[in-house]
């Protein structure tokens, strides 16, 4: 066959473009205003298709051995470093250099320190000089359940994983109190959000998960990233979005209106307390909001089962659900991002699910996107058939037929009563340490030595169990000559029942 | 109406009329007779059928002491500190005699005891119960575990209800009463315990000591258990009446009647229906409320009931799945920290020395089995999931023709991708790719086998799984051998899987 008539292969480097969506007209992903510099860093998303394609090639799975790979090379880094210190310290990135008394504060990200550590800390301090009266409590309360499913079931489901479609009200919902998580725009929150989605578990992944749980949660937005681990996803549908687009250009005054200004306002023009609005209704608010955003990164990566796939860091626990408006079953949502569940049982904590359902209803929100039951037990099954072939391996099954020695009538004879063997479906069993442990006692087994106990064994003395089965293969020495041995002893017992009604007589 | 068809016959039969009615009616008559006559027979059986001694125990004895009860406006539980006391602690001290000695010592020889004293504490306060004597209901209990659920064989058959299962058996005589017979001889009097049947003729020196102990041991216990059937009636009435009311009356200054009454008949109620429900509630999946699971063997009726309420209602033997794969283990889980009263008690006594070769499962036999039953769960499992056309199956399609069958006008809106050199249609899945429709649009009709397997992401096994179930074709590339490497690859695991399957099969059958 020539060359011509062969398949066309998919170009790596323009389907890379497409995933990343460098091929259309280059769109900022960092957040408006400070120059690039609010939770996000401008150096991490400047990268074209053709890098993304050259470093796919060095880390696109996960077996062990690049694991310890990955662990082998960063420890090799941090001696070189040592050894490079004092020349290469001016070369290396920040992120690259080991934290110093000289260059410590340049690791840090001051905006974000500021927002996520230094204003709630104020705020806690606060609340403890300022006790709070119960209608601000409900009023941050109420504000926080808006805010916590603004994001998980706009931002996160709706937006990042289009998942379901929202109507322009529930857009406009979403994106004011969205706002007030403090958590970033739609625009650079989804696009981070995709990133981690499609690089989980990379150096890419920008809240790498094997980096440490403190690293998932705080650090990585703590510190300043390496520009070598960037990474890009497409977000041309989020550009297209008008909601999107206002949000991202007002993003500041968003922040400040539905953080800080409405919870303030509200509580003081209607019962008067404006410093308490301000403390509990918006830092302490945004404060527990943020905590919880982040344990979906740390926590939902950290404690929990493995249902689905346990090869990557993913994992399904009732606790984070509990904290993090039900996105706490992350195993199923790695496997299957654009379901807009989370949890599949109705007693599973996953008030966003039901959220969304209820919106579905209203006719707010349409096309609800969920994956084949097919897929997700497919997806169960195999995950439990490794546990078990796991569990497997560790026990003692008992040889093979086909790997016994063969022996002849006159060897089992002459070695039979010295050392305890025992003729059981012509194969030979060594049952001298087990005498005394035989439930129906010793003197059935001791005057079988050396005999064909087959028939016995099978039904005629005592129809054995399973286990009994399973013990006796891990006795097998080796296989009579011309006895026919079957290694299927479970049915060669249910051929001999089924011959011999047993107790027939009986009755 | 039976008189109007009794009326019509007769006249009919006075005329003689050649009628084809007439014959009809006539065998209606005959049928009907009989059916009267099998329906007067099966009441006669039936009175003749109930037995007596069990009715007494299980029924009338604990109904006559509650209408008593309710009768005179007395509190169910005693008045009096001292017999409350006392009739818990009876309670406990019956029990344990009970599932230690009737069930775990003389029934599935979990352990040996040369201890006359514990011998006779089983064989005496056991028959408290009202259950029988050890001949008897041991021998039925062996039934009953040799041919679980067997409707004419196991004497409480879950399938003959749930009722039959919990009193009904015990208050009616069995169906085959000549085969009990024969079993409960078989079983005590010349069957299993001592081993006549085997000639002792090729047995080292140092064991013909022990075997001549074990003898004795089996001897003695035997005429243990003779003698017990023999006076079953006189210990019931002795550890029932006179032990507790002479207690009663004496150690805790109370009346004679209460006596009989709390320790006495109310505690024997309660102690029945603990042991009866084992084998009615724990045989019966059907109550979703005891949490039900087979976790060893679902070939059987024998169920696990989580819920701590049933193991406390049937006290700590409300894991029957466990005790019927490992019947003679002392335990009735494998957990350390079920509630198993009868558990703790043997541990204790093997502690003190009092009892011997107390048997235990090795756990590796009982993580074999729940490997075998959730392998044969899972199998099951497998079985109904679509896992999309195996290759073998697959049309061959050559690359030209391939192209011309996507360029055909027809096929415009579809998307078809190759992957592996398998042909998939994408098109019901277009909308929901997590990674956006553009990157599928662009892989139309090309191989994108590397971009799928992590050129652009390393997709998930679902996602691999979700594939197959979109196979179309196979891209015949002119090279067999590679089409043959791959068709055996895929039904090689399948055969490798078969096998493992037949091997369950088999297991599950005997």
């Amino acid at each position: 066959m020539s060359g011509s008539e062969k398949l066309e292969i998919a170009d790596l480097t323009a389907l890379n473009a497409i995933a990343a969506g460098s091929n259309k007209k280059n769109p900022r992903i960092v957040a408006a205003g400070i120059g690039g510099k609010l939770m996000g860093t401008k150096s991490l998303v400047t990268v074209t298709a053709e890098q993304l394609t050259e470093d796919l090639k060095h880390n696109n799975s996960l077996s062990q051995e690049q694991k310890n790979k990955i662990i082998q090379d960063v420890k090799d880094a941090k001696v070189a470093n040592e050894v490079k210190k004092t020349e290469d310290a001016t070369k290396l990135h920040i992120s690259e250099q080991p934290w110093t008394l000289n260059n410590w504060y340049k690791h840090v990200n001051w905006l974000n320190f500021v927002l996520v550590i230094a204003i709630p800390s104020y705020g806690l301090f606060q609340a403890f000089q300022y006790p709070p009266c119960l209608k601000t409590l409900v009023l941050a309360f109420v504000l926080y359940a808006f805010s916590g499913l603004s994001i998980t079931a706009g931002y996160h489901r709706g937006w990042a994983h289009k998942a379901y479609e929202m109507s322009t009200p529930v857009k406009w919902f979403f994106a004011l109190f969205g706002a007030g998580a403090i958590q970033g725009s739609v625009k650079w929150w989804a696009h981070g959000h995709r990133v981690h989605h499609r690089y989980t578990d990379t150096n890419k992944d920008p809240y790498d998960a094997r980096k440490g749980f403190m690293y998932s949660h705080l650090t990585w937005m703590l510190t300043i990233p390496n520009p070598k681990h960037r990474a890009r996803a497409d977000i041309s549908d989020l550009i297209a979005d008008p909601v999107v687009k206002f949000q991202h250009t007002h993003y500041m005054a968003l922040l400040l209106l539905m953080a800080f200004i409405v919870p303030t306002v509200t509580a003081g023009l209607f019962w008067g307390d404006y410093w308490g609005g301000f403390i509990y209704g918006g830092i302490l608010k945004t404060f527990v909001i943020q905590q919880a955003t982040f344990c979906v990164n740390s926590l939902a990566h950290w404690i929990g089962k493995q249902p689905f796939d346990d090869r990557r860091t993913p994992r399904d626990h009732a606790l984070t659900a509990l904290v993090t408006f039900g996105e706490g079953y992350h195993n199923f949502h790695h496997e299957f991002p654009s379901d807009y569940r989370n949890a599949l049982k109705w007693y599973q904590y996953d008030p966003t699910k039901v959220t969304i359902y209820v919106l579905s209803k209203l006719g707010l929100a349409h096309n609800l996107r969920t994956f084949s039951q097919n897929a997700i037990d497919q997806g169960r099954f195999q995950q439990q058939q490794k546990m078990l072939d796991k569990m497997r391996t560790n026990l003692q099954w008992g040889q093979q037929v086909s790997e016994l020695p063969v022996w002849d009538r006159e060897e089992f004879n002459t070695r039979a009563k010295k050392e305890g063997l025992i003729l059981i479906s012509g194969i030979i069993h060594n049952v001298k340490t087990f005498i005394k442990e035989h439930p129906g006692g010793q003197a059935v087994v001791r005057a079988s030595l050396g005999k064909d106990a087959s028939e016995a064994f099978n039904g005629a003395v005592y129809a054995h169990s399973n286990a009994a089965h399973n013990l006796l293969a891990n006795m097998r020495v080796a296989v009579l000559r011309d006895s026919n041995p079957n290694n299927n002893t479970f049915a060669v017992q249910q051929q001999y029942l089924d011959d011999h009604a047993i107790y027939k007589k009986l009755s | 109406m039976n008189e109007e068809v009794k009326s019509r016959y007769r006249v009919k039969k006075k005329k003689k009329t050649q009628d084809v009615n007439h014959h009809l009616l006539n065998h209606a008559a005959t049928i009907k007779n009989s059916q009267m006559n099998q329906m007067h027979k099966r009441k006669r059986d039936l009175l003749k059928r109930i037995n007596y001694t069990h009715t007494f125990t299980v029924l009338v004895m604990p109904v006559v002491a509650i209408v008593y009860l309710s009768r005179y406006a007395v509190s169910v539980i005693p008045q009096n500190i001292a017999t409350l006391w006392f009739s818990v602690a009876y309670f406990n001290l019956t029990m344990l005699a009970f599932t230690c000695g009737y069930h775990k010592f003389f029934t599935h020889n979990a352990f040996i005891t040369n201890s006359r004293v514990l011998q006779y504490y089983f064989a005496i306060f056991g028959t408290s119960m009202g259950l029988g004597s050890i001949k008897w209901w041991g021998s039925l209990h062996r039934a009953h575990h040799q041919f679980t659920d067997d409707t004419n064989k196991d004497p409480y058959s879950i399938k003959r209800g749930f009722y039959y299962s919990h009193l009904g058996w015990i208050i009616k005589r069995p169906k085959i009463e000549s085969f009990y017979n024969s079993f409960i001889d078989h079983e005590f009097v010349k069957g299993a315990i001592d081993n006549d049947i085997f000639d002792v003729d090729v047995i080292d020196m140092e064991f013909d000591e022990l075997d001549t102990q074990r003898k004795q041991y089996n001897e003695r216990i035997k005429r243990l258990i003779l003698w017990q059937h023999e006076v079953y009636f006189l210990l019931f009435i002795t550890t029932t009446i006179i032990i507790p009311a002479v207690i009663t009356r004496f150690y805790c200054n109370d009346s004679v009647l209460n006596g009989i009454i709390y320790p006495g008949i109310l505690r024997m109620f309660l102690c029945q229906q603990c042991l009866l429900s084992t084998e009615s509630i724990c045989h019966f999946g059907e109550i979703k409320v005891s949490l039900p699971t087979q976790p060893f063997n679902d070939n059987n009726s024998a169920i696990n009931c989580n819920n701590p309420l049933i193991s406390i209602l049937t006290y700590g033997q409300a894991k029957q799945n466990f005790h019927h794969e490992f019947p003679h283990d002392y335990r009735n889980d494998s957990s350390k920290f079920s509630f198993d009263p009868t558990k703790w008690f043997l541990f204790t006594l093997s502690m003190l020395g009092a009892i011997d070769n107390l048997s235990v499962t090795p756990s590796d036999l009982i993580t074999q089995l729940r490997i075998q039953q959730r392998q044969k769960v899972l199998n099951k499992v497998k079985s109904q999931l679509n896992w999309g056309t195996p290759i073998s199956k697959l049309p061959l399609i050559t690359p030209q023709e391939f192209k011309r069958f996507i360029a055909t006008s027809a096929h415009e809106d579809r998307i078809y991708i190759v992957i592996s050199n398998v042909i998939h249609d994408i098109t019901p899945f277009m909308e929901q790719h997590p990674g956006g429709l553009p990157l599928l649009k662009a892989s139309h009709g090309k191989d994108a086998t590397k971009a799928f397997f992590g050129g652009v992401y390393s997709h998930s096994t679902a996602a691999q799984n979700l594939l197959a179930t979109m196979r179309i074709g196979y891209l015949d590339n002119g090279d067999e051998e590679e089409v043959w490497n791959k068709i055996v690859k895929e039904e090689g695991e399948v055969q490798d899987k078969s096998h493992r399957q037949e091997a369950y099969k088999s297991a599950e059958a005997a």
